[in-house]
């Protein structure tokens, strides 16, 4: 049931140029992270590790909880227009299966922009004349990062359901990064979802710190209460007379 | 001026007022933390690193919020297919300037709340000196125009695609190039829509390598750059129209 949910999500995104913003726009906070570390090289003597830090401190702040809330937003558009919560809520499948493929799909989206940030570092790296070996941890860094955009996306897509405009979800998201990094310097990141996406990609963080288990519980509940909210609107709420 | 008054009308449930909340809370938290690390010499500055930081904070944060009001304005007229029917009662050049005069009286409202804002924020914290009055009016008045010239982009951005992802990209993009302009030199700066922010900054900083001290000092913007931005915006201003003249209804 899932896995016909999840092909249909999958036709849903067929020539949708959604996925574009996902190579282009990365490239910014790399641009921004790269000339700011060579700017400063004497003060960031760290290579790989200072570039990493400039890197994701734009990108897990500003670009990444705005992205994904954009393709959240994107995927409940389609059922927002044309009459086409008829057809989902009326569907042989239970709401959860179909909420739960688009949760899949941000997922992977979350993973994939990850994949784009972890290339992007290693090409910044090497035009910046990086020479040391490549950190070990990265793959760890991108997946931990993946893990807290999951949570992002998984309140994304529980904003974008309820108030069924494209545009303040994703204002939402921008401000929630700004006020993850600030609940992080407080010490209260564990407990903000937008948080654990700085928190799990090490932004903003000297010593690559990272406590698993708060984590991993802060993470899974937040997806978890989220998806819950989301699957009682739907199966609470009518479809909407346009 | 119907037209104008009825965009008023039409949005009065789109909850523009929470979204410009959010902006200002956005902006006031932001502030607050940066002032709460700042030690006893640096906040001597006082206004000049309130406008300073204003600057870098619009930058980062009024693309994206200038591209939700737009999408938030127009959407409503994709949603409700309303376009046949306003285009039999008015022309379309007026809806264009009706949307963009409620984009620039909104605009001009948030940003006047946000001087008045952060003129409070700087007499409670005490900062030195007399307040600077006109500086902060035309800071405000500035921050408007760059606003209006990105408004303009982005309702012809969200009246030309019904799907608002186009538009909403674009302001993230605008966001990030804002303040990524900062880092260019000024010539390229110029050919960034959103790096007039930082362009038309009433605040410039040294930086001293050797030292590590850092001094800020009033500046004015220069001709060159308003007379680019009046350029930048009457271009958007007058593709986007034409792009809303020829759609077709």
């Amino acid at each position: 049931m899932l896995l016909r949910c999840l092909k249909g999500e999958l036709q849903k995104c067929r020539r949708s140029p959604v996925w574009l913003a996902f190579f282009v726009l990365p490239v910014f906070p790399a641009i921004l992270g790269t000339g700011n570390y060579l700017a400063n090289s004497r003060v960031l003597e760290n290579g790989w590790y200072s570039l990493w830090s400039q890197h994701t401190l734009f990108s897990s702040i500003f670009f990444l909880p705005a992205l994904l809330g954009v393709f959240c937003a994107w995927q409940w558009r389609l059922e927002h227009t044309d009459h086409n919560w008829n057809s989902f809520l009326t569907a042989p499948v239970p709401v959860g299966a179909q909420y739960a493929a688009k949760l899949i799909l941000a997922a992977v989206m979350s993973l994939l922009a990850q994949g784009c940030i972890g290339l992007l570092f290693l090409i910044s790296g090497k035009l910046a004349g990086i020479r040391e070996p490549l950190p070990p941890e990265l793959p760890g860094w991108l997946l931990w990062g993946a893990l807290g955009g999951i949570s992002v996306c998984s309140v994304q897509l529980y904003f974008s359901l309820v108030m069924r405009s494209f545009a303040p979800p994703v204002a939402f998201g921008l401000a929630g990064g700004i006020l993850g990094l600030m609940l992080t310097a407080q010490g209260l990141g564990y407990a903000f979802p937008y948080s654990l996406l700085c928190l799990g990609m090490r932004a903003n963080n000297p010593q690559m710190e990272l406590e698993p288990m708060p984590f991993l519980i802060s993470a899974l509940a937040y997806t978890g209460l989220f998806a819950a909210f989301s699957v009682r609107y739907l199966r609470r709420r009518d479809a909407p007379g346009e | 001026m119907k037209l104008l008054s009825l965009e008023f009308f039409k949005c009065r449930r789109r909850k523009i007022v929470l979204v410009c909340a959010a902006v200002l809370a956005v902006e006031l938290m932001w502030m607050l933390t940066f002032f709460t690390r700042q030690d006893e010499e640096d906040m001597q500055w006082g206004w000049m690193l309130l406008l300073y930081n204003l600057s870098m904070v619009d930058a980062i944060v009024l693309p994206l919020s200038v591209a939700t009001l737009a999408s938030r304005s127009c959407e409503l007229e994709h949603r409700g297919s309303t376009w046949k029917l306003l285009e039999t009662m008015a022309a379309p050049d007026s809806l264009y300037a009706a949307k963009l005069g409620w984009g620039a009286l909104v605009l001009a409202a948030l940003l006047s709340i946000r001087t008045g804002l952060f003129t409070g924020l700087g007499l409670a914290v005490g900062f030195p000196g007399p307040v600077p009055w006109g500086r902060l009016g035309l800071f405000t008045l500035v921050s408007w125009a760059v606003s209006m010239m990105a408004y303009a982009l982005q309702q012809g951005l969200s009246l030309r695609f019904a799907n608002q992802a186009a538009a909403l990209v674009c302001g993230i993009a605008g966001s990030f190039l804002g303040i990524l302009s900062m880092l260019f030199p000024p010539a390229l700066t110029r050919c960034v829509p959103w790096g007039y922010y930082g362009l038309l900054a009433l605040v410039g900083m040294n930086w001293d390598e050797m030292t590590r001290v850092t001094d800020f000092y009033w500046r004015w913007p220069q001709l060159t750059d308003i007379a680019l931005l009046l350029v930048w915006g009457t271009a958007f201003l007058l593709l986007g129209r034409a792009m809303f003249l020829k759609k077709e209804v």
